[in-house]
């Protein structure tokens, strides 16, 4: 008998082989990997929790609303009497607060309209005087289609609804996301370019009108659906998708804020996401609390849950940290080396690839002829130029207005958080005024100049504040200013990025 | 003293009756007993679509007195929207048995419900039951064929109905045109129906939310043309006790009889039972009317069999 050894070459190529072959199949499963380490750090420093309000509407998500939540239900279930003993009812939007999460609690969201909504398709303005949300409308062939609407709410009322005009043509137009200075709107919409499915598109707010509605490009969306987007005080876009690797059904994704367009999506973590579907995530104003929703199975009641700071986790050294305060500073590192689109991040916190670039609206632009009319536009990003070869030629014919700034006659103050490359940066503001409405000095006259001001809510007032300045030196220079024009109780404020920072520390700094 | 509420009122008045009640027992009807308890459109035709969910029931008188059945469904309409509409329609199909007669029929009943109120919890409904009623003689019968004929009767009831959380009360009339008299056939033949007016009404009062518990008091009064002027004499007061997916009901309408129904709603499907028995004499069985009943509550969509109680 013949005895042949098998060379050592061919035994360590087929070992190698073995080997690829098992990583392609592990990466052709669309699994996650296991957490990185950072990110199950940064879990640590959340809470999630199931919220007990035993919603009987047609939909159980739920936006914020003020301090508290927004769901559907039927205005059967807020009798005195049982429900099993009363038929019929109509649906209706009701408000709860966040501290009394019950129906007992609840009262209608409008005293004068139902609104009978999907919560999870509305948006509210940071003053609360409007909502955007979706509502389906008949089109001539009596074929249902989902728009979006605007309607304001004047002293806890609701208005006359009015439609969008960028979604009167027939494709579907949902779940608007309006940022925090009301300048943008990202939303879902199956119009035409279309990468599949939904795709999230955004319009830009130029005075009282929206400009065309520009994809997000394939960066983000897929051939899935792309839906329920909603937009946080810094800017940073979270999504939900079935297109994109994750563990199974709808993950929720973020796309994070770089100053001036959104990096490629990163999968909320095995925290968020399961094998179910996840959909509409959404966070507090007061950023310590974020709502989804969870179904594991297509076609069962969704479970509504939330995830909140857990402050024990925070060691006291730790309380000037402001992650203990903002979930929103908590996202970047619980994504940072987990899947970004398609890879996984070899290093944490290695900067994303920017997936959407605001300022050079790329890839899957709408060829709107209007659009090509305005004066100021943006050309495409050439090396994004891998769509299909539609959505590539309209894209390449397509030019994007850029807003025209309100304040460009104003002297510069850079109150705009889309600008602002660093969301959780330290600045100081000098605070003139407080009032009980919203909106009431756009603009103000220090020493013969004028300044835009920046608004904020802060324990029931809208603070009115002009100027930002990296330090207390210059912003006390400029109180003074704002003191001889007037303003006699002017102070100086400190923030972290758009939001109010209370510790006394940082103007030690 | 302060005064009692209306409700309170009411409920005083039909307890008070259920035990003063002084009248003598009727004759055996001619239809299921427990018509108002498990099959109430067939008395007040606005009924029909009246819940938000597709109701099928049978009942069946089972034990030693004439038999009887009745098969009943009612059901609100969906609109186009796939909400649902202002129409109800229920139907249903009975047959009793007399000393000399079968009688079958069939009905139809159309309603529209108006909202009162924006919230759509009160409701006024009209009702309106088209049905045949056919009798035949029976074959056995002691009495000669030649002198027994069968006869058709189309008739109508109309009614309207009022239903709310804690209200509901319906008034209604029966046999609209009456049974004809032809033929030879007068008032005393057991095939004879006349033209009835009913009344029913009653109050939920909720004892205990937490553990879902409703007391409901109410009345039924049924009067023909010749009792009409006793009107008295025939107000029938209901007691019903619903504990969670139970409910335990009694009736007071003779000194001389005694009355118990039951419900149980199981996920899916419900049974009930019926029981009606004379205080004197009451271990004799031929005296005991035995009613069961059983039904199915359709919902729409993923809920086909509702999985929850719904009363």
């Amino acid at each position: 008998m013949i005895r042949k050894e098998i060379p050592s070459k061919v035994v360590y190529s087929l070992a190698i082989t073995l080997y690829l072959i098992f990583q392609v199949t592990q990466h052709s499963t669309l699994q996650c990997a296991p957490l990185p380490d950072d990110s199950t750090r940064v879990q640590n420093l959340l809470v999630m929790d199931t919220v007990e309000l035993h919603i009987s509407g047609p939909s159980s998500d739920v936006t914020f609303y003020m301090n508290g939540l927004v769901f559907l239900s039927n205005t059967k279930f807020h009798q005195k009497m049982i429900p099993d003993h009363i038929s019929f009812g109509v649906v209706k939007a009701y408000f709860v607060p966040l501290d009394y999460l019950s129906l007992e609690s609840s009262r209608p969201l409008f005293p004068n309209d139902d609104f009978p909504y999907a919560p999870a398709g509305m948006s509210f303005t940071r003053d609360y005087g409007t909502v955007y949300f979706t509502k389906k409308v008949e089109l001539a062939d009596r074929t249902g289609v989902e728009k979006i609407f605007e309607m304001e709410i004047i002293e806890g009322k609701a208005s006359q609804h009015q439609q969008l005009t960028f979604s009167s043509e027939p494709s579907r137009y949902l779940h608007p996301a309006i940022s925090q200075n009301d300048s943008i709107m990202v939303f879902a919409s199956d119009r035409t370019p279309s990468s599949g499915g939904l795709d999230l598109f955004i319009a830009r707010r130029t005075g009282s009108e929206w400009t065309a509605p520009v994809n997000l490009g394939r960066g983000i969306n897929t051939s899935g659906h792309e839906w329920f987007p909603f937009l946080d005080h810094c800017n940073n876009l979270y999504f939900a998708s079935s297109g994109h690797r994750g563990y199974g059904g709808y993950d929720i994704y973020v796309c994070l804020w770089d100053g001036t367009g959104w990096g490629n999506p990163q999968n909320l973590t095995s925290f968020v996401n399961t094998p179910g579907d996840e959909l509409a995530f959404s966070i507090h104003p007061n950023n310590k609390i974020a709502v989804f929703n969870r179904a594991m199975h297509a076609g069962t009641p969704g479970e509504l849950l939330t995830i909140h700071l857990n402050s024990n986790a925070f060691p006291p050294s730790d309380t000037i940290d402001p992650r203990s305060r903002d979930i929103c500073l908590l996202i970047p590192d619980m994504v940072g080396s987990g899947y970004t689109s398609g890879q996984f991040q070899a290093a944490a916190n290695k900067p994303a690839e920017q997936a959407f670039n605001l300022e050079a609206m790329p890839l899957l632009s709408q060829a709107g002829s209007e659009e090509q009319d305005e004066p100021d536009q943006i050309t495409l990003n050439t090396e994004d130029r891998t769509a299909s070869d539609e959505i590539t030629q309209e894209a390449e014919q397509h030019t994007v207005p850029v807003v025209e700034s309100e304040e460009a006659d104003v002297e510069e103050v850079p109150d705009e958080p889309i600008d602002e490359p660093d969301p959780d940066r330290l600045n100081f503001r000098v605070q003139i005024l407080s009032s009980t409405r919203p909106n009431t000095r756009p603009e103000v006259t220090v020493e013969g100049e004028k300044y835009a001001t920046f608004e904020y809510y802060y324990k029931g007032a809208y603070r009115i504040t002009v100027g930002e300045f990296p330090t207390v030196g210059e912003a006390n220079a400029f109180r003074l200013k704002c003191k001889n024009s007037g303003f006699n109780q002017s102070f100086v404020a400190a923030f972290r990025g758009e939001v109010r920072e209370t510790d006394p520390s940082v103007f030690r700094q | 003293m302060q005064r009692l509420s209306v409700k309170w009122r009411f409920t005083v008045m039909v307890t008070g009756l259920m035990f003063c009640w002084n009248l003598n027992a009727q004759e055996v009807p001619s239809r299921p007993l427990s018509i108002p308890v498990y099959h109430p459109m067939v008395l007040i035709p606005g009924y029909a679509g009246s819940k938000d969910y597709t109701k099928f029931g049978l009942t069946s008188r089972i034990y030693k007195v004439p038999d009887n059945q009745i098969i009943s469904f009612h059901q609100r309409m969906y609109g186009s929207d796939g909400g649902f509409s202002n129409f109800g329609i229920g139907g249903y199909i009975f047959q009793e048995q007399f000393d000399n007669y079968w009688n079958t029929g069939l009905a139809a009943i159309g309603a529209y419900h108006f909202p009162i109120d924006k919230a759509r919890l009160h409701n006024i409904a009209t009702g309106l039951t088209l049905k045949g009623i056919l009798n035949v003689p029976k074959k056995q019968s002691e009495i000669p064929d030649d002198s027994l004929n069968s006869s058709f009767n189309p008739n109508m009831d109309a009614g309207i109905y009022y239903y709310g959380p804690t209200v509901f009360a319906g008034i209604s009339v029966t046999t609209l045109f009456g049974t004809r008299l032809d033929d030879g056939r007068t008032v005393h033949d057991a095939a004879y129906i006349p033209r009835e007016y009913h009344f029913y009404g009653g109050y939920k009062f909720l004892l205990s939310r937490k553990n879902a518990i409703v007391l409901e008091p109410s009345l039924l009064i049924s009067v023909n043309d010749s009792t009409f002027s006793e009107l008295h004499r025939h107000v029938t007061p209901y007691l019903k006790l619903y504990l969670q997916n139970f409910y335990i009901g009694t009736y007071v309408k003779s000194k001389d009889i005694f009355a118990l129904f039951f419900q149980y709603q199981f996920p899916r499907f419900y049974t009930g039972v019926f029981l009606e028995f004379p205080r004197v004499g009451f271990l004799n069985e031929d005296n005991i009317i035995f009613e069961v009943s059983f039904g199915v509550n359709l919902g729409k969509g993923d809920q086909k069999f509702l999985q929850f109680r719904h009363w």
